[in-house]
């Protein structure tokens, strides 16, 4: 039963854990579905709600590759919240698992977030930074990434030198690892950066390598927008060399792709509006006409501000050329408007610049647009140097952070091995006094001990001495004096004089006691234990019990002679005692030994006697005399008709 | 009996050496020297082949300038001799210490007491140790019980035992009864021994013997 019960629990934790686990397992699989599949309208919300499911289950890698993912798309869409959720999302995960990977990106939303608020030298500090990190970890793509956006955005902020370094140093990190797709925007970054520079032959060089590696694009449709790019990059640079003939067919090239307005409508506007400045320039304005128009009407539809302006502005340049004045003028206002619109300042000033040519108004309104046209230029020119100063310092400053960095490296490192071998010194002094102290004590204990040793050497050798002076004692007590009294007695027998003789024989018997009581005993003939057994014996009867333990579960054969002898003999004295005055029908006899002391005790259940009184006599006074010699305890406790304890404890050894 | 038994006895009283050759005389044909002291009877020991010693165990008479001191020195300087006299101590020491000790260690052929002994005894002594046998006085005997009756105390299967056996049968009922200390039971064969071994130390013909034996002596309820 119980059996079955165990095997229905265990299932149920089977089944639960499986369940559970399915359940991430489930969610798992939905982030990756949303992560890849994620399209079209519902893209963002499914990143997002990607997103939060990684959230959900605290899966770090997970959580890491949806923001990236959200992250970009919502700077696609230019959702600057978004960018700054996946930025910040980003900083917490690195600030848990310490991801590098996190942190560069954390940098690159900061990057885009500010690039989304036209703050680009904020955009291009981030940029750098999350630039080195990638470095750091040798993530080359992710490094020549920020490259590219780092000179991109020099490149706008006409900063050509800093964009020239940049693409260079992307270059580095990209094409060893055979990169093709960034790879080619930095050549065409290099290209239109030398295109301005008036390079135009170095441009078209770069320009055409950029075209090389991007038709080793596997990718078909990113192939064909880099083409349409190449067309058209090709097209300006000729263009701003004065050579439109050639500008032209590069441009028309690209244009006889095959549905290109519908399929690559940017790309086609780039194309057709070059193509018509390069016939306008051209002198041929009529040939421009039709596709002016066609983008025109296109942009309208699609409600293209930005580009209605540029459309508008070349459709005045047009007119111009074709002298008519009116129409010129009116798309210079419509440029005018949607390029404030769309709050583009170059756009407007090219709206200004043509109508302050325009015969349209008079002189006066002419000059005003005029006046704001120079304001416009000299404040867009400004915030361009202000850009350009402000990337240069940014860019001095990477570079000899950097330089200070290496520096600082060397120095923290020199520091490092020097705090180490201090740290190491230390640890060796600190060992060594340790080990001394060690040493010390160890020498302090072992004195101590020895000390302590020879003390206990010296007092069992007095004790000795002293036994031996009792043996002498006792000797001369029996051999000399109790033998003076026999001769005597026998004298004494022979006159006859049997009263004297009689108490004289007392006499003798309480000498021979004496001597008795004072002489020692030793264990070599007889075991300790052996002879404590006989004394119980000769006391031992129905009518005085006598029980004796813990004698025969100790080894008292390394015990000091000494010791036993001071337990044997206070075991006599006691027992002796309690059979002869104190009348006990009962006496009990504890032995015991631990590693430091031997324990006697002895309880009896006699008459008692009164502790205070000088007849307790002259052997309680050697029993405590000999115990305390060996640096023992005695404790006596006896209560009239209550019995006796006596408790002994002698240390055996230091 | 051809030839007369030779006998040494040393004690440091003369009034006792003399009483112990009268006793001797009136029983048979004894050729007996006598010694007041040890040094003199060992000599005579060694000169002559004496089959039998009586001695003293202490003695009181000792001076600086002499060698044995004791009964129990002389005993073994006699026994290291290696010479075949059988060696009786006849004393007054009953402390069951002296007598153990003496019996323990040097197993004389008798243990008597000189205040309780008559020539009776002593001829009886005689003829027992000549036999090869051993005797000890009565008092002797009580003392060495008492002591094994002690150790008997002491010992906490030996009791279990004791006290278990009237209860059965059978001594193989026993089993599964009596425990050593650590709580395993005790075989039949070594309850068997122990059983063996306690009626020698009481001095028991049989178990029911030990029993009463047992009882008589306090050693069970």
């Amino acid at each position: 039963m119980q059996y079955k019960k165990h095997i229905f629990l265990f299932s149920f934790f089977l089944i639960c854990n499986l369940v559970f686990s399915q359940n991430s397992m489930v969610e798992k699989d939905s982030i990756l579905y949303y992560l890849n599949n994620a399209t079209g309208k519902n893209k963002l919300k499914e990143l997002k709600r990607a997103v939060s499911l990684a959230e959900k289950i605290q899966h770090d890698s997970l959580i890491r590759e949806t923001n990236i993912k959200f992250g970009l798309q919502s700077y696609f869409k230019k959702k600057h919240k978004n960018v700054e959720i996946a930025q910040q999302n980003l900083t917490k995960l690195y600030l848990c698992s310490h991801d590098s990977l996190a942190l560069a990106k954390v940098y690159h939303y900061k990057a885009l977030f500010h690039l989304l608020n036209f703050r680009s030298d904020s955009a291009l500090y981030n940029y750098v930074e999350s630039k080195n990190i990638s470095a750091r970890i040798k993530d080359s793509l992710e490094v020549g990434r920020r490259l590219l956006s780092m000179a991109n955005i020099q490149r706008d902020g006409k900063d050509y030198l800093g964009s020239e370094i940049s693409a260079i140093e992307g270059l580095r990190y990209l094409e060893p690892i055979n990169d093709y797709r960034y790879t080619g925007f930095l050549y065409t970054n290099l290209g239109l950066v030398s295109s301005k520079a008036g390079k135009y032959k170095e441009a078209r060089s770069y320009l055409n390598k950029s075209q090389e590696i991007n038709e080793k694009n596997p990718n078909r449709k990113r192939k064909i927008r880099a083409r349409l790019n190449y067309y058209n990059n090709m097209g300006t640079s000729y263009i701003n060399e004065g050579n439109y003939e050639k500008a032209i067919t590069f441009l028309k090239e690209g244009l006889d792709f095959d549905s290109i307005a519908v399929k690559y409508r940017s790309k086609y506007y780039l194309l057709v509006e070059n193509l018509s400045d390069a016939y306008i320039l051209q002198k041929k304005p009529e040939k421009a006409y039709q596709g002016l128009i066609a983008v025109n009407k296109l942009k309208f539809k699609n409600k293209d501000i930005k580009g209605l302006s540029t459309s508008h502005n070349l459709l005045s340049k047009y007119y111009y050329a074709i002298h008519n004045e009116e129409k010129a003028f009116r798309h210079a206002k419509k440029g005018l408007k949607y390029a404030k619109k769309s709050k583009h300042l170059l756009r407007e000033t090219r709206a200004l610049k043509l109508l302050a040519k325009s015969n349209m108004v008079s002189p006066k309104t002419a000059n005003d647009y005029l006046k704001r046209y120079i304001f416009l230029t000299d404040s867009l020119y400004k915030r361009e140097r202000a850009i350009r100063d402000q990337f240069a310092k940014i860019r001095y400053e990477t570079g000899k952070k950097e330089k200070e960095n290496t520096l600082l490296k060397n120095e923290n490192d020199e520091k490092q091995i020097q705090l180490e071998q201090e740290k190491q010194q230390k640890t060796i002094s600190f060992l060594l006094a340790l080990g001394s102290l060690l040493l010390l004590g160890i020498s302090v204990l072992v004195f101590k001990h020895r000390r302590k040793k020879m003390a206990f050497e010296a007092q069992l050798q007095k004790v000795e001495a002293r036994e031996e002076e009792r043996q002498q004692i006792a000797k001369a007590l029996h051999d000399e004096v109790a033998g003076d009294l026999r001769l005597l007695h026998q004298q004494l027998e022979k006159e006859k004089q049997t009263t004297i003789a009689e108490s004289l024989n007392a006499v003798k018997g309480n000498v021979r006691n004496l001597s008795h009581q004072l002489s020692s005993v030793s264990f070599d003939e007889v075991s300790f234990k052996d002879q404590l057994i006989n004394l119980v014996s000769d006391y031992y009867s129905s009518g005085c019990k006598i029980s004796l333990s813990g004698l025969k579960e100790n080894n008292w054969s390394i015990l000091e002679n000494s010791i036993k002898r001071t337990v044997y003999l206070a075991s006599r004295e006691s027992v002796q005692n309690a059979h002869k005055y104190a009348k006990a029908t009962q006496i009990k006899i504890w032995l015991s030994l631990d590693k430091n002391n031997a324990y006697l005790r002895i309880e009896d259940n006699g008459i008692g006697f009164n502790l205070s009184e000088k007849a307790s006599g002259i052997g309680l006074k050697n029993q405590r005399e000999r115990v305390q010699e060996l640096g023992g305890n005695i404790e006596i406790v006896s209560r009239i008709n209550k019995g006796t304890t006596i408790q002994i404890e002698i240390p055996i050894h230091v | 009996m051809s030839n007369p038994l030779k006998i040494v006895v040393v004690d440091d009283h003369q009034l006792i050496l003399d009483g112990i050759m009268a006793s001797l005389k009136e029983n048979g044909n004894y050729e007996v020297v006598s010694s007041t002291n040890c040094d003199a009877a060992f000599a005579k020991i060694k000169e002559g082949s004496f089959d039998l010693l009586f001695t003293d165990l202490s003695f009181d008479n000792s001076s600086f300038s002499t060698k044995i001191e004791s009964g129990e020195q002389l005993i073994k300087a006699v026994q290291k001799e290696k010479s075949p006299i059988k060696i009786a101590v006849i004393t007054g020491h009953t402390e069951t210490n002296r007598l153990y000790n003496v019996i323990h260690n040097l197993k004389p052929s008798a243990y008597l007491l000189k205040n309780k002994c008559d020539a009776t005894e002593l001829d009886f002594a005689i003829k027992k140790i000549m036999n090869n046998d051993v005797y000890y006085s009565h008092e002797v005997h009580q003392k060495l019980i008492k002591r094994a009756c002690v150790e008997i105390q002491m010992d906490e299967i030996a009791i279990q035992i004791l006290s278990e056996l009237p209860k059965q049968s059978k001594i193989s009922n026993l089993v599964g009864v009596i425990h050593k200390a650590d709580g395993s039971a005790l075989k039949l064969r070594s309850i068997e021994g122990k059983l063996a071994n306690l009626r020698i130390d009481l001095n028991a013909v049989n178990n029911t013997d030990l029993i009463l034996k047992a009882k008589e002596l306090g050693i069970i309820d």
